[in-house]
């Protein structure tokens, strides 16, 4: 499999934090230097990022106005 | 009100449904109310907000007792849904998760175990951080870091399970090609 280098693993066992912004300055730097040599963690790393987009995107909930009013006026109420 | 809408969308994927999500959201406002003097002025509103709800879903669901466990998170630690569709000879690309609708996209995230599902609704859909998520749910940050990977695990594993029951992806027949196995060295 791809993945098989020192750096690679190295890459994945971090990837999270990269891309969460966790990360620090130096282990980014590490992280940008491998990503700029090894198209195949690049892809992954990009696949993990769309995805994380999209779940975001698929997941998240805009309630209606109306369904914020009514809630606003029922705390309010409650809260009397 | 600062993050009525916000509160009820995380309400509503954590209690999978919009009465009870209706009832914790107007249950956190009051309890937010009730101890504002609490609150440090000048730290994070957001979060504390987000606190209190987490609290008040946890207390809630404790007392209902009727959270199904659908998904093992343990089982998928090692997961990849990237390496999966790699191996079944499908570009590993989310353009074809984008395909998948939202509402199975949801079902998935709210079939993942509680604290789980709340590591990935606050990290990937709320965009807090890990030491943000360690306050809210009240844990020590490593603890944030292996819910989320679980939480994360298992929505690539039941996205995985959707895309091939659709036939979006054909896994490899284990009879033509020998099983990989994994090296543990």
């Amino acid at each position: 499999m791809e993945h098989a280098k020192a750096d690679c693993r190295s890459f994945l066992a971090r990837l999270y934090l990269y891309l969460d912004g966790e990360i620090d300055e130096l282990s980014k730097a590490d992280i940008d230097r491998h990503l700029e040599a090894c198209s195949g963690c690049e892809q992954h790393l990009v696949f993990e990022r769309d995805l994380k987009a999209l779940v975001r995107k698929k997941c998240s909930e805009q309630p209606s106005e109306v369904l914020i009013e009514r809630l606003r006026v029922e705390i309010r109420a409650r809260l009397h | 009100m600062p993050f009525l809408g916000q509160l009820y969308g995380t309400a509503l994927r954590l209690t999978r449904n919009p009465a009870d999500a209706d009832e914790v959201v107007q249950e956190t406002f009051l309890r937010a109310y009730r101890s504002f003097d609490q609150f440090e002025q000048g730290t994070n509103l957001k979060a504390w907000l987000y606190k209190i709800l987490t609290n008040t879903f946890i207390s809630s669901y404790r007392k209902k007792q009727r959270e199904p466990q659908t998904v093992s998170a343990d089982a998928n630690e090692d997961f990849s849904l990237y390496d999966r569709l790699v191996e079944a000879n499908v570009s590993p690309e989310a353009e074809l998760l984008d395909r998948i609708p939202d509402e199975e996209v949801k079902q998935a995230l709210e079939a993942i175990p509680e604290q789980f599902r709340t590591a990935v609704l606050l990290a990937d859909v709320e965009g807090f951080s890990y030491q943000e998520i360690a306050e809210i749910t009240g844990v020590a940050i490593g603890t944030v870091m292996s819910r989320l990977h679980r939480g994360r695990k298992a929505l690539q594993r039941a996205l995985w399970d959707y895309a091939k029951q659709r036939g979006m992806v054909t896994e490899e027949e284990p009879w033509s090609t020998p099983r990989r196995t994994v090296d543990r060295s």
